[in-house]
């Protein structure tokens, strides 16, 4: 990924320079400009109220605001975590519905995935819509992203009487699928071993 | 891949042929997405690839493919991927064949329903925003650390550091009056602290339940009278807790004309939380005074919010929310989100606390607050207010919750009362946000915007203070 | 009558009555940002959906989703009724 096609999107909007001088505020901007990365990097998508944040505190351990209302995520968070003895960066995004972002906050998820090299994206949908929300995951199939699907709130679909197969969804879609109640921590343990043969994956491929 | 994604031939065949024209850029996605995108007529990627010498090539061959349909192409598209979905969820999915109804179904439907939903809203916003935060923050708990400040804290900071610095000016910087301990740490814990940690557990605990979107439901039509769509009610609710926040927030506005109206009615008409707790504190032991701010400002937030409505091109935002089923909250996610929240703010605020402080005193060394403030004594005459209230403008500027505090001060002292205080808090309310939102104005806004809404802030806030005295005044209405 | 429960079988959504199932049959919005959100939401052509709400905002039900759109975008959705309450 070359910086110079990343410019005009990474870059923060124009922001009066004494405020910089100043030391306010300028932090925020400077995480957006993480091209080129040494580490497993990977981001976290989906539509809103899926439960993204949630799981983002799990596997990183840094709180950031957990919302069910659209917008209350609007810039990109990150945190790590030691996954298989390396360094893991996670990317938390606001939500999005599809890859044509409509609003602003959804140009932010958009960016992270079209601009940067990631190492997994992970999908985090609502297995209560799950057929609503596989749109986007074919679409990032499509794009030929490396994606991991996660179906989360199990919990709540199985109040409603629904069950899924997740190694039936994982074969129709040939990527690999966690199910998940990220808010009892219900296969956090399976999720963070599926992004383990990930990390070591892309150890071998540099060995090679 | 047995489970690719096939469209309907013409589309199929326009993706070959942009695929044949799209140069091998190590593009991180693939150009059979990148040609659906162009299909879909994504304005990202369009204006992207505008340059690029096979460009028209392009257009033509997506006009081409749209004379195949008579819906537009992003349908087509996505009616293809959707049956894939669906088809898959099929297979995967084991459900019972009833279908269980939503929990709550019942509260849901009171909540939406327009007779009994605006009672209900009416009763969340005057239980959850006036009394928890405004009276029980910005009054109670106020009083209390306030208090405390003043007999057990201030006193002994003041000697200490009377004693480590036997300079007067040094002294300033650290304490006595304006200083970075007594003024700024006084102000962001004893004033903004709990007006802030009470709006953002009921900000939290209306988020979790799922209240948020039913109450943009109910605000839609109103919102569109005012050029918004309900979807603003939540900056706009936000910027009762901190205008700043809410500015960032108004990123999630669709259009751009819907930010630009959010972002002034945010500058001129929201009190902040730590703003709406001082004034409710002193105005609300008179009621009358308390009646004439309400309705002034909600008079001022429909009539400038319908006029920029009328006046910027465009129209109103559509609105489409989904509604999450009401849930019972948990309190440990309240209490988690509150403090995530808090931690923010102050990591935000604090550094601005202290920086206002330290700006105060340099003003004050060198003389330049003194002219500041003596070209500003006028103008309080001017709108019938004390010439010591001069500062409180001023300072408000630093933090909008400085000037209500430092009206409070104005008021305990004996300086401002009556119709003065109706004047004063009208005027502070709707003058221009303080440096923090500013500093989020310019940078969701552009400086452009910034610059022209803060101008008609400003005048506004002065002319309407004196419009409002002389009325209060012909009208002889008596506090 | 013999149009009687024929002629207003294609409806925009904005002309039914409360509680009307029925499906969809076609999105067309001048906008083509308002087509493209409503399919991102995951409205779709055949897809049947319930109509619980009118005012202040139109409330409709699809499975297990419930959204609330304007007039402006109910209008952009055509429904075939299946029943009318």
């Amino acid at each position: 990924m070359d910086c110079h096609d990343c410019h005009k999107s990474c870059q923060p909007k124009p922001q009066n320079s004494v405020w910089k001088l100043l030391g306010f505020g300028s932090k925020k901007s400077a995480k957006s400009n993480f091209s080129r990365h040494s580490h497993t990097t990977i981001a976290l998508v989906g539509s809103p109220n899926v439960g993204k944040s949630l799981l983002f505190n799990l596997l990183t351990g840094t709180y950031v605001t957990v919302s069910n209302y659209p917008g209350t995520t609007v810039e990109v968070a990150q945190g790590n975590r030691i996954i298989a003895g390396e360094k893991v960066t996670f990317f938390d995004t606001p939500g999005m519905y599809s890859l044509i972002p409509i609003t602003e906050e959804e140009k932010v998820a958009r960016d992270l995935i079209m601009n940067e090299t990631l190492d997994l994206v992970i999908h985090v949908v609502d297995a209560k819509h799950l057929g609503r929300m596989l749109n986007l995951t074919l679409q990032l199939i499509e794009a030929e992203l490396p994606v991991l699907l996660v179906v989360n709130m199990m919990d709540e679909a199985k109040k409603l009487g629904i069950w899924i197969d997740e190694n039936q969804l994982a074969n129709k879609l040939g990527i690999p699928v966690v199910t998940m109640a990220a808010a009892q921590k219900v296969g956090l343990k399976k999720l963070i071993a599926k992004v383990a043969d990930y990390v070591q994956s892309t150890l071998l491929c540099v060995t090679y | 891949m047995s489970n690719q994604l096939f469209y309907v031939s013409p589309i199929e065949a326009a993706i070959t042929r942009i695929e044949s024209l799209l140069d091998d850029t190590h593009n991180p996605i693939s150009r059979r997405s990148i040609a659906l995108l162009l299909l879909q007529k994504d304005p990202i990627l369009s204006s992207q690839l505008k340059q690029e010498p096979y460009f028209p090539e392009i257009e033509r061959i997506i006009a081409h493919t749209q004379e195949y349909f008579s819906e537009s192409l992003s349908l087509a598209i996505a009616q293809s991927r959707h049956q894939l979905a669906m088809a898959i969820e099929q297979d995967v999915i084991i459900q019972p064949q009833e279908q269980r109804t939503f929990q709550y179904e019942w509260l849901h439907k009171l909540t939406v329903h327009p007779v009994s939903g605006i009672p209900i809203l009416v009763l969340v916003l005057y239980f959850g925003v006036y009394q928890f935060v405004g009276v029980f923050g910005g009054g109670t708990l106020v009083d209390i650390i306030e208090g405390f400040f003043e007999s057990e804290i201030n006193p002994v900071v003041n000697s200490i550091v009377a004693i480590i610095f036997p300079w007067q000016v040094m002294q300033d910087l650290f304490a006595n009056d304006y200083g970075i301990f007594t003024l700024g740490i006084r102000y962001a814990v004893a004033i903004v602290l709990p007006v802030v940690t009470t709006f953002f557990l009921m900000f939290s605990l209306l988020e979790d339940s799922g209240y948020l979107p039913r109450l943009s439901l109910l605000a839609d039509r109103l919102f569109k009278t005012i050029g918004l769509s309900g979807r603003s009610i939540i900056p706009l609710i936000l910027g009762l807790g901190c205008g700043t926040m809410a500015t960032l927030v108004t990123r999630t506005l669709e259009s751009k004309r819907e930010r630009i109206i959010a972002t002034l009615l945010l500058a001129l008409t929201i009190p902040c939380s730590a703003q709406l707790g001082v004034i409710l504190a002193l105005l609300s032991v008179e009621p009358t005074a308390l009646f004439v701010w309400a309705t002034v400002m909600v008079t001022i937030f429909l009539g400038i919010g319908f006029l920029a409505g009328k006046i910027l091109p465009g129209k109103a935002g559509c609105f489409y929310i989904e509604i999450p089923p009401l849930r019972l909250p948990r309190l440990q996610a309240i209490l988690t989100k509150t403090y995530v929240r808090l931690k923010w703010y102050f990591a935000e605020i604090l550094p601005l606390f202290i920086f206002a402080s330290v700006l105060i005193w340099a003003g004050k060394l060198t003389g330049l607050f003194d002219v500041l403030i003596r070209g500003l004594e006028p103008v309080m005459l001017w709108l019938g207010l004390p010439k010591e209230a001069a500062p409180t403008f001023l300072y408000g500027f630093f933090r909008r919750d400085y000037g209500a505090a430092g009206m409070f001060e104005l008021h305990s002292s004996g300086i401002l009362a009556g119709q003065q205080l109706v004047v004063a808090a009208v005027t502070l309310t709707l003058f221009i946000p303080c440096i923090a939102q500013l500093q989020f104005m310019l940078k969701e806004r552009g400086v452009k915007n910034t610059i022209a809404i803060t101008s008609f802030v400003v005048l506004f806030a002065f002319s309407l203070g004196y419009i409002l005295n002389q009325l209060l005044t012909i009208m002889e209405v008596g506090f | 009558m013999f149009t009687e429960g024929f002629s207003v079988h294609y409806s925009p959504l904005n002309f039914l009555g409360n509680k009307t199932q029925g499906v969809i049959t076609a999105i067309k919005n001048q906008d083509e940002k308002i087509v493209k959100k409503l399919l991102a939401m995951g409205f779709h052509v055949g897809m049947q959906i319930t109509l619980e709400q009118k005012f202040p905002v139109f409330v409709i039900r699809a499975g297990r989703t419930r959204i609330a759109i304007d007039k402006d975008i109910a209008s952009s959705i055509k429904v075939r009724v299946s029943n009318r309450n």
